[in-house]
């Protein structure tokens, strides 16, 4: 019965973001209070502009593709001097109901704030901004196009070409890119995947119970950014307790023996186009997400995570190595795919404006 | 002095002053002898251009060759596209002239030695030509134009690509210092990039690629208008990788360049022969005496380094010599029984395909492989056994598969039934796709139902491979018009993330009816690569044994199974 209510809150709460949320304006809280049309079509510019790297190779662009809804197909994105960045590109869309934006920081909740990574980031270089802001601001401010465009979005500004007002409308054009369009959306789910969808929300299987909210990426009852942070399990294959990566996620920021291993849930929308997943692309295929999930449940005996909790303990004992049989995947799979949006991956207002 | 010293001491300083004396070293010799060229170049363009044929014509020693050129340049259905409509002329060159492979005639033909295969590319219109030519009998045969495609590119492109890389103050810059000549990978190879004349190779386009620790520079140089347009770093992994240096083999072109060799078995009888760009061809293999495929070749690969940027290599593989390919093969097409439980099933043949270099950086080895099984399947299956330019790249060999029978129809499995195709298209295996029970997505049958159905790989065939992802498209085949009966040449960009990967080209802007006729088959599969530890895939490292070194490879193999439809087929 508790199920039933959170999903009804969690649909009724996911409708009312759909009906009463205009593409063009915020409401969340990475909103803005002004009009921001022209700094969404400033933002758009400077989001495909490789000018906004030192050395004019890359743009966000680079590793968030409209074509990947806005993430770029590798395992990890490269830096402008061919550095892997630390975490796998994580989709721009539907950003304004986010809690927090990356892999493994909580503590940034405004996109503004994750935008300044990328830009200056040195460990490792991504686009290699630091310490050269004055000549990118120099690049901007001779072009007229530039002069044009931060004169329409700031206008009450002196000095309009700056880093800030760069990366207010920056963040205004990725919270302008909106995916509700899918299958789900408009209910017109298939047999599988209405099945699937029954999987999902099920005791059994309780995908939801980390992945609720509009995006399905939102821990049910998380109020606090980091309580969307899981230990996947991908680690703890082998039964064999320690941790082997160096990459100890939520732990490198808190310091908690019990955060090691836990990146944020990502959303399930579009993953049609976002592979490859988890937080350092190292699965290529859905059926292979599942299988690890399959296991890292079956073998939930790790110290850490939402994983280990006694319900998933239970199921261990309940179910033998085949307890996701195939059939299921399946139809998980099929309910997955009616997330997609492909009005997305082609929407003209989110497209390179130099180009089209 | 105390100033010079402090900034000598700092490593920042000392970077741009070793820039700055090698820009000034250079100066006098590598800028000016790239000054020289490009001058010697665009003069060669500006006569040529102003002349009735505006043809460059390539430089050769070899009289038969010198009169094979001649004779095409002087044929008129060779040189149609030479000018606009209007008269306007426009830029071509000849890029090849070689003694013609079996595989670059037409099934009547045979080489009596007097044959030769002239290559021509429009670099207005960015197409090529290619004719055959009888010296003897001073005749032009076989002009065949294709539309979007380059030829390899001759040694004096790319001689003066490496030029204008070695020379550009980006490559100078990024690196930190001026690389030689000699440091350049895959200098021939064909290449695109995003948002320049590169892209989609619309330009003629290659990048010499400089390994600098564990990351790899790629110069973007475009022959079309004689300059760097980019500059773009992959990162090529850490694990060890040291050189095997092997020398091409001339047997191999003697023994399977020139002609075809014959297989035959109880069961199978097929021929088969190096091509010069699209691998080992088989040809005319019957199955207990049914013709059931007319041939089967590699046509081109495509490493891709960037979906967002869009640039890697087109490559082609084939015959070592009389072929600008950087991945060529040394060893001869190996035969091999195939055993499983204990018993021979069928037979393989295999061939390699290597960069003198490999396993290092940017150095690649691929493998075709044949399978033929006494019950009458057969697969083509393709891999890589790893490396190359960079850790997370996607392989997509491009498989053309022509078919036997003038009655053939295509249907794809649709959820429940079989769906059939009434005109050329393709279609993406993706999570998405069904498949019949038996794990079939094609069939490919004439109107007695007789045919094969096509097995997607998934993962199924234990030999390592994880899943095709493979694009599949099916066209029409023609008798009157070559589109890959011949040898081909690049018909595809590097790096299209859609379908746009070539075969593409033989189906739009006109679908033909596909019902009742003779098909071919094009299967392209999209493999990524990868390095972790523990998941390499596409992929290569070095290691010492017992003091020897020795090479580790994770080998990725791609392609359909074709299942008979009936057993007594």
């Amino acid at each position: 019965m508790r199920f039933i209510q959170i999903l009804f809150i969690s649909v009724l709460v996911w409708r009312l973001l759909i009906c009463y949320t205009n593409p063009d304006t915020q409401i969340s809280n990475n909103s803005f209070s002004t009009d921001t049309t022209q700094m969404i079509r400033l933002g758009r510019y400077l989001f495909y502009d490789n000018r906004l790297s030192y050395n004019k190779t890359k743009s966000c662009a680079s590793c968030h593709d409209q074509r990947f809804a806005f993430t770029d197909g590798y395992r990890k994105s490269i830096g402008i001097y061919g550095d892997n960045v630390n975490h796998n590109s994580l989709p721009l869309f539907n950003l304004e109901s986010n809690l927090s934006f990356n892999w493994n920081e909580p503590q940034i909740k405004k996109i503004e704030e994750q935008i300044v990574i990328p830009l200056f980031n040195e460990t490792p270089h991504e686009l290699g901004l630091k310490n050269h802001e004055q000549e990118i601001v120099q690049r901007l401010s001779a072009d007229s196009l530039y002069q044009e465009l931060f004169n329409l979005a700031f206008p009450a500004d002196n000095n309009q070409i700056n880093f800030k007002n760069i990366i207010r409308s920056l963040a205004a054009f990725c919270l302008s890119i909106k995916s509700y369009n899918s299958d789900y959306d408009k209910d017109i789910l298939s047999n599988s995947a209405r099945k699937g969808m029954e999987l999902f929300n099920s005791k059994k299987y309780n995908c939801i119970k980390c992945h609720a909210g509009p995006n399905f990426n939102q821990t049910v009852g998380a109020a606090k950014p980091e309580e969307n942070f899981h230990n996947y399990g991908i680690y703890y294959l082998d039964l064999n307790k320690k941790y082997t990566d160096s990459d100890k996620g939520l732990n490198e920021k808190t310091n908690k023996a019990t955060d090691i291993g836990k990146f944020r849930v990502p959303t399930l929308r579009n993953l049609r186009y976002t592979a490859p997943y988890f937080h350092n692309g190292s699965s290529a295929n859905l059926l292979e997400v599942l299988n690890i999930y399959e296991k890292a449940i079956r073998y939930s005996n790790f110290d850490s995570g939402i994983i280990s909790d006694s319900t998933n303990k239970s199921i261990v004992q309940k179910y033998n190595e085949s307890w996701m049989p195939m059939e299921d995947k399946k139809d998980l799979i099929s309910f997955l795919m009616s997330l997609n949006d492909t009005s997305l991956v082609s929407d003209i207002r989110y497209q390179n404006p130099f180009k089209y | 002095m105390r100033l010079i010293n402090k900034i000598f001491n700092c490593n920042y300083h000392s970077i741009w002053i070793t820039i700055l004396f090698s820009f000034i070293a250079n100066q006098g010799t590598g800028q000016s002898k790239l000054d020289s060229l490009l001058n010697a170049r665009r003069m060669d363009i500006q006569v040529v251009v102003k002349s009735s044929t505006p043809i460059l014509p390539l430089k050769l020693e070899d009289s038969n060759m010198q009169t094979a050129q001649t004779l095409a340049i002087n044929n008129n259905q060779f040189k149609v596209n030479c000018k606009t409509p209007l008269g306007d002329p426009l830029l071509n060159e000849i890029f090849g002239v070689y003694p013609a492979r079996q595989s670059d005639l037409p099934q009547n033909i045979q080489q009596n030695g007097n044959i030769y295969r002239v290559e021509m590319y429009n670099y207005a219109y960015n197409l090529s030509t290619i004719c055959l030519v009888d010296i003897t009998a001073a005749k032009v045969f076989n002009v065949n134009t294709i539309p979007h495609t380059q030829p390899d590119i001759p040694d004096h492109l790319k001689q003066l690509a490496l030029e204008i890389a070695c020379n550009s103050p980006e490559v100078l810059s990024a690196l930190g210092y001026k690389p030689s000549n000699v440091e350049a990978l895959m200098s021939n190879t064909k290449t695109a990039l995003n948002r320049t004349k590169c892209e989609r190779s619309l330009h003629l386009c290659v990048a010499p690629t400089f390994v600098k620790d564990n990351k790899a520079l790629w110069a973007v140089v475009d022959l079309t208008d004689l300059k760097l347009v980019g500059t773009r770093w992959t990162n090529v992994g850490h694990s060890e990788a040291m050189s095997e240096r092997r020398v091409q083999n001339a047997k191999i072109m003697e023994c399977y360049c020139l002609k075809d060799s014959l297989f035959q078995n109880e069961n199978w009888r097929f021929k088969y022969t190096l091509t010069s760009s699209d691998g080992l061809r088989i040809s005319e293999a019957y199955f207990k005496n049914k013709l059931v495929v007319n041939s089967i070749k590699l046509v081109d690969w495509h490493v891709s380094y960037s979906n967002s940027d869009g640039f890697g290599y087109s490559d082609a593989i084939g015959c070592p010599m009389f072929s600008q390919a950087a991945v060529v093969a040394i060893d001869p097409p190996r035969k091999l029984d195939i055993i499983e439980n204990g018993k021979k099933v069928g037979i393989a043949i295999e061939q390699n395909y290597f960069s003198e270099g490999w396993p290092a950086p940017c150095n690649y080895n691929y493998l075709q492989r044949f399978e033929f099984y006494n019950d009458g399947r057969f697969r083509p299956a393709f891999g890589s056994l790893g490396r190359g330019c960079g850790n997370d790249g996607t392989y997509r060999p491009v498989t053309r598969i022509a078919l036997a029978g003038d009655q053939n129809s295509f249907a794809e499995w649709d959820i429940n039934r079989w769906k059939p195709w009434p005109k050329e298209s393709w279609r993406l295996q993706d999570i998405l796709t069904t498949y019949t029970n038996e794990g079939y997505q094609f069939k490919i049958s004439d109107p007695q139902d007789n045919g094969y159905y096509l097995e997607a790989n998934r993962g199924q065939f234990h030999d390592g491979g994880r899943g095709d992802n493979a694009y599949t498209y099916v066209t029409a085949h023609h008798v009157d018009k070559d589109e890959g009966d011949t040898d081909l040449i690049t018909i595809g960009p590097c790096c299209n993330t859609d379908f746009h990967q070539g075969p593409d080209k033989f189906i739009y802007p006109n679908q033909e009816n596909i019902a009742n006729t003779s098909l071919v088959v094009w299967y392209v599969p999209q493999i990524k690569n990868d390095d972790t530890p523990g998941k390499e895939y596409c992929w290569a490292q070095s290691y010492y044994d017992n003091g020897v070194l020795k090479t580790k490879v994770f080998p990725c193999m791609s392609g359909p199974m074709f299942v008979p439809i009936s057993a007594n087929y």
